[in-house]
């Protein structure tokens, strides 16, 4: 069975761009939830 | 335990196997048994994939260890959401496509079936023992706090999920998955706002975060970089990022959750579900231990919370003069937590030293036990349980016990889940019967999961006195995640990689993760990296001593 290159897109699913902005989304959450708990630790320290 | 708390616990139990057991209509296919006919949707996926990783070990572990250890380990998952977009970008939509039931599966096409049997034979081995493991979590704690008979326990836990796996198939696993779910969240939520309000006339829950963040039991980013050290932001960005890759990634019993939604796209987004959710749920869960711990800051705790190991050192004259400075030592810590003033370094500095001395007491009963009872005693596992069995109001205990069960219960279901189909696609469809019925393959998924019960709940008898519980699990997955991991980059990323490459560069990084593990001090989550640099670096050599158009595979399998 072939299987079809990653880098295809499939018509069915969302572009790529929207996707890069949903990581991009991901990163600075994760980014701002570890500052915050830093934050937090530091505020009851 | 009174009868309303059983009577929830039950209720519980016959509505999750009932509940399970009625997916069996949708599962008489190979399709329908194994991937739930590729059409979940992306919420019941995210939830489930949450629910798998989490066990009763993260509920009863997480929580007594933020107890005595404050909520360090919260950095283990710091590397969780960048794992899920390497594997969103990659993985999701490379097995989505491929069509596969397995992981595994795919490395045959990639590589060869030797490859393919080993990386399923390793992915057996580990999470055979694992799920094990994650039974007797539960069973251990809930049979010594609770006074159950220890082998029923395992049994009630181990087989009730056996019963609706083996029928429901990963349908079953899934929707019972989103059930246990809210019941955990709920049980927590219920149980949040029960300690609150339990904190003494005066009491708030900020004064008794400045206790706990005095005594240093709020720090979550350890910035040292230092290998022996378990937690800090570096072995959870870079050792959690390899460890989080190889269990969502290599892992059937994650693999599979995400092969079930509807499509890439929506498998993309349970994926992120977790990237989003983890470690904000991981917070909530420690920050239940800090609010048991601040609880008792003003209740005398027990010197021991494994009730069983008390009552025998008790008979001791050495452990009664030790119980005393221990009560003594509680008292002052007492005096000083009412008296505490975040603003005055004098209390501060008092309630220090008073907690200094406090532990050390805690330190000699736990150090007596070891020597004259238990030499692999842990009391973290623990602290929670004998905390609901004191403290929490009738028909609260039964929640929290039920939400205990349903936290193991979707860990296992999952994995004997994925335990079947790896045996059956990858060594009985692929070396034994190729050509067969669907019904067959469905009969033989249904046998497999049965034996892997039965097999997970012996190990679980063995599986005792193995210290912290939780990191037991993820030491177990340790072992191999990153060797796993190493596999898979050789064959999505390494063009040059052969078939020969990734079976010796496999068995090199499991022989290498074991030669650190005992010679040295290195900390467990470092092993993930060390696994998958050292498969990919032996698979790319020995790959170079195979010819160029030898064992090639599929060309077109090799771009990302």
């Amino acid at each position: 069975m072939k299987i079809k290159k990653m880098s295809e897109q499939f018509p069915d699913e969302r572009p790529n761009a929207f996707w890069h902005r949903i990581y991009f989304a991901v990163v600075v959450t994760t980014f701002v939830v570890v500052t915050a708990l830093w934050a937090f630790s530091q505020y009851f320290k | 335990m009174r009868s309303l708390d059983w009577a929830i616990v039950v209720a519980y139990l016959a509505y999750v196997i009932w509940d399970g057991i009625r997916m069996t209509k949708h599962s008489g296919s190979k399709e329908g048994y194994f991937l739930a006919n590729r059409g979940l949707p992306w919420w019941a996926v995210g939830l489930s994939v949450m629910a798998t990783q989490m066990s009763a070990i993260t509920l009863v572990g997480t929580t007594g260890q933020a107890y005595s250890d404050g909520m360090r380990f919260i950095q283990f998952y710091y590397g969780l959401p960048f794992a899920m977009i390497i594997l969103c970008v990659t993985v999701v939509p490379f097995f989505h496509r491929a069509n596969v039931f397995t992981a595994y599966e795919y490395l045959e096409k990639r590589f060869d079936v030797k490859v393919r049997s080993l990386t399923s034979f390793f992915f057996l081995i580990s999470r055979g023992l694992g799920v094990g493991t994650i039974i007797s979590a539960p069973a251990i704690v809930l049979s010594i706090v609770f006074g159950w008979n220890l082998i029923a326990t395992i049994f009630a836990i181990g087989l009730s999920t056996t019963v609706y796996t083996v029928f429901g198939g990963v349908q079953a696993v899934t929707w019972t998955d989103v059930k246990q779910m809210v019941i955990i969240f709920f049980g927590l939520g219920v149980c949040f706002f029960v300690i609150l309000s339990s904190f003494p006339a005066g009491v708030s829950l900020t004064d008794g975060l400045h206790l706990a963040g005095s005594l240093g039991k709020l720090d979550m980013v350890d910035t040292s970089f230092n290998l022996q050290e378990k937690y800090t932001i570096w072995s959870g960005l870079i050792g959690g990022l390899f460890l989080m890759l190889g269990y969502f990634g290599c892992d059937q019993s994650q693999v599979q959750r995400f092969l079930t939604a509807k499509s890439v796209d929506e498998g993309r987004t349970s994926l992120l579900m977790s990237a989003f959710l983890k470690i904000p749920m991981q917070f909530g869960i420690l920050l239940i231990g800090i609010m048991v711990f601040i609880f008792y800051q003003f209740t005398a705790p027990p010197i021991v919370f494994n009730e069983s190991e008390v009552a025998k050192a008790s008979q001791n004259v050495e452990f009664q003069g030790i119980q005393s400075r221990y009560a003594a030592a509680h008292e002052e810590r007492k005096v000083a937590a009412v008296a505490f003033d975040s603003t005055d370094h004098v209390k501060r500095q008092a309630y220090a030293d008073a907690d200094k001395k406090f532990n050390e007491a805690r330190k000699e009963a736990v150090a007596h036990v070891k020597e004259t009872s238990n030499p692999s005693f842990n009391d973290v596992n623990y602290v929670f349980p004998t905390f609901i069995l004191a403290y929490m109001p009738m028909g609260v205990i039964g929640l929290l016990i039920a939400a205990i069960f349903a936290a193991a219960m979707s860990s296992i279901a999952a994995e004997l889940n994925a335990l079947a189909t790896a045996t059956t696609i990858d060594f009985y469809r692929r070396l034994y019967r190729p050509e067969a019925t669907d019904s067959h393959y469905v009969a033989v998924g249904r046998i497999t999961t049965f034996i892997w019960g039965v097999f997970a709940c012996i190990v679980a008898i063995f599986a005792t006195n193995l210290g912290s519980l939780i990191e037991v699990v993820n030491k177990f997955g340790s072992f191999f995640y990153g060797s796993l991991l190493g596999v898979f980059v050789l064959a999505f990323v390494v063009k040059r990689a052969r078939a020969r490459g990734a079976f010796f560069g496999l068995l090199s990084g499991i022989a290498s993760v074991w030669i650190a593990s005992w010679y040295t001090t290195i900390e467990f989550l470092w092993f993930n990296v060390i696994g998958c640099l050292v498969t990919v670096f032996f698979g790319y050599v020995i790959s170079l001593t195979v010819k160029e158009d030898q064992n090639s595979g599929d060309a077109e399998t090799e771009s990302i």
